[in-house]
């Protein structure tokens, strides 16, 4: 049987434009491809929580999972080169629409629809594969990339160390990759003036290195440290080194022995707070977390911060507190 | 005068008169007229403008002819009132400017618009005309509802949408029908091309 039509564009503007704001985000995404005519009527102003992810060809997704937008690169997401594919994120509802946009360039589908949704300030970009063609970053018009990330499968220490000098500007960084080859590339890495720096297991720095890092919000996981070093950093702490700090994380190895964690708070001045006690500070999110008890150090200008230890001592936070 | 001091009255309830309902009267421009009651028209801003400037008492509503809506006709016109009846007195949705709008499209109205499109269009059009917010929102929807489940090229089909290509070629022929020179050196040109020549001027 015919499908009955609909003359949607016989409709006054207004109204037609009314009808498209009535569609869900993936209809209204699929809409938007109809033609370059109707693309201006899904635009989508202002950041509203949305669910739904969009497929580029085979290497890059596209995620809008409550207020953010993350972007993916991916060896193959067996769409196909010349497809768009959209559906639910998680469990929503349907299975997701997929069609050839023939002659339409990778940055030409990205930059459709990152235009239906123009509130949307920043970026979070994760690559799982080199395959990218680094030279076509410059046709993908991003939001301010706020957040890159690294994942461990990262390989190819060039590619990353081109992609971190080519967004230079992002805040928050999370290496999972291997170590780089130039020890250069490194510490200019660390000594940026990051939000966040996350670096986990297969990118092990020394204690020399984890010295130089000026990020506000750190996240350490990393076999090689020792209660001592933590020890030694603190006291550091304490003189007035890393004054941005406002929260450290620290992943210690499982197997470190128990004495280990005796000689953290070694030779420092310190007091242990009841759990009656509470600080409040504010996380790497913004959000205000309230912490019971610790242990209490000051550094030479009278800032408080706390040590934590967390999950069986193989977790220690050192927070800095705003009297 | 203070609320202290005002003089108290015994008030004789069934003295008091009760106020009559007020059903206005609309003709189609086919002919085809209906009575409305004044609070089933609060649901048009429109209409509710129009009645308030008339200004009629219930004696002229009865007795003035009934008041024309030349653009829309018996069979839509009696979908709008039987909706705005059904509706009268729940409040008018004021549009936070969030998209997708949140509509949810209740029983009565659903069974009412399961009408064929061509009513439906009608129905769009009368709602935006009589600015009804609410019928257009869940008239608005179901159109929007029809989207659900398709691809860009079965969206085209279904909403009579045209391509890039046909766009271009509309606007071609609109730039060609208000300059028919335009079109005849084009056609120079081409001959031209066929013939071989290289070089136009």
């Amino acid at each position: 049987m015919a499908e009955e039509s609909f003359p949607l564009l016989k409709l006054p503007v207004d109204v037609t434009k009314h009808v498209v704001q009535c569609m869900p985000d993936i209809e209204r995404v699929i809409f938007s491809f109809c033609s370059k005519r109707m693309k201006p009527m899904a635009v989508s102003p202002g950041v509203r929580p949305r669910s739904f992810f969009v497929t580029i060809g085979e290497n890059c997704e596209v995620l809008h999972e409550e207020t953010y937008r993350d972007v993916n690169w991916d060896l193959d997401y067996y769409t196909g080169e010349e497809k768009v594919r959209v559906g639910p994120f998680m469990n929503g509802r349907g299975t997701p629409i997929i069609w050839d946009q023939p002659g339409w360039s990778m940055a030409e589908r990205f930059n459709h629809v990152c235009d239906l949704f123009p509130n949307i300030e920043t970026d979070k970009l994760s690559f799982y594969s080199d395959t990218f063609d680094l030279n076509l970053l410059p046709l993908f018009r991003f939001s301010d990339v706020s957040e890159l990330s690294l994942p461990e499968t990262m390989e190819n220490s060039s590619f990353n160390v081109e992609l971190l000098n080519y967004f230079k500007k992002v805040d928050r960084i999370e290496i999972c990759c291997i170590r780089f080859g130039s020890d250069t590339e490194i510490d200019s890495i660390l000594t940026r003036n990051l939000h966040m720096l996350s670096i986990q297991r297969y990118f092990e720095i020394n204690f020399e290195e984890l010295l130089l890092i000026n990020s506000r919000y750190v996240y350490l996981s990393n076999p090689d440290l020792t209660g001592k070093h933590i020890n030694m950093f603190l006291k550091m702490w304490m003189s007035g080194s890393n004054p941005q700090l406002r929260y450290f994380r620290f992943f210690l190895d499982d197997l470190m022995e128990l004495e280990d964690f005796d000689c953290i708070l070694t030779g420092t001045n310190f007091q242990t707070l009841p759990d009656t006690e509470e600080s409040q500070y504010v996380d790497s999110d913004g959000d205000i977390v309230t912490i019971h008890g610790g242990i209490r150090i000051r550094n030479k200008d009278g800032i408080k911060g706390i040590v934590e230890f967390k999950e069986n001592y193989y977790k220690i936070e050192f927070i800095v507190i705003d009297d | 005068m203070s609320v202290e001091n005002a003089p108290v009255v015994d008030v004789d309830e069934a003295a008091i008169p009760v106020e009559k309902k007020m059903y206005y009267r609309f003709e189609s421009n086919d002919k085809k007229e209906f009575r409305v009651s004044e609070l089933a028209i609060q649901q048009s801003e429109t209409l509710n403008r129009l009645v308030e400037a008339m200004g009629y008492t219930s004696e002229d509503v009865e007795n003035k002819p009934a008041i024309a809506i030349e653009n829309i006709d018996g069979k839509t016109l009696k979908l709008v009132f039987q909706w705005c009846e059904h509706h009268k007195g729940e409040a008018i949705p004021v549009d936070d400017g969030s998209v997708p709008k949140i509509v949810e499209i209740p029983e009565f109205d659903a069974k009412l618009m399961d009408i064929d499109n061509g009513l439906l269009f009608k129905l769009i059009w009368a709602a935006d005309y009589l600015n009804i917010v609410q019928l257009l929102n869940v008239s608005c929807k179901k159109v929007a509802n029809m989207a659900q489940g398709k691809t860009p090229a079965q969206l085209r089909r279904v909403y009579l949408l045209p391509s890039d290509e046909e766009d271009e070629a509309a606007k071609r022929a609109a730039q060609e029908a208000q300059d028919p020179r335009a079109r005849e050196v084009e056609e120079e040109f081409e001959e031209r091309k066929r013939q071989g020549g290289n070089s136009f001027f």
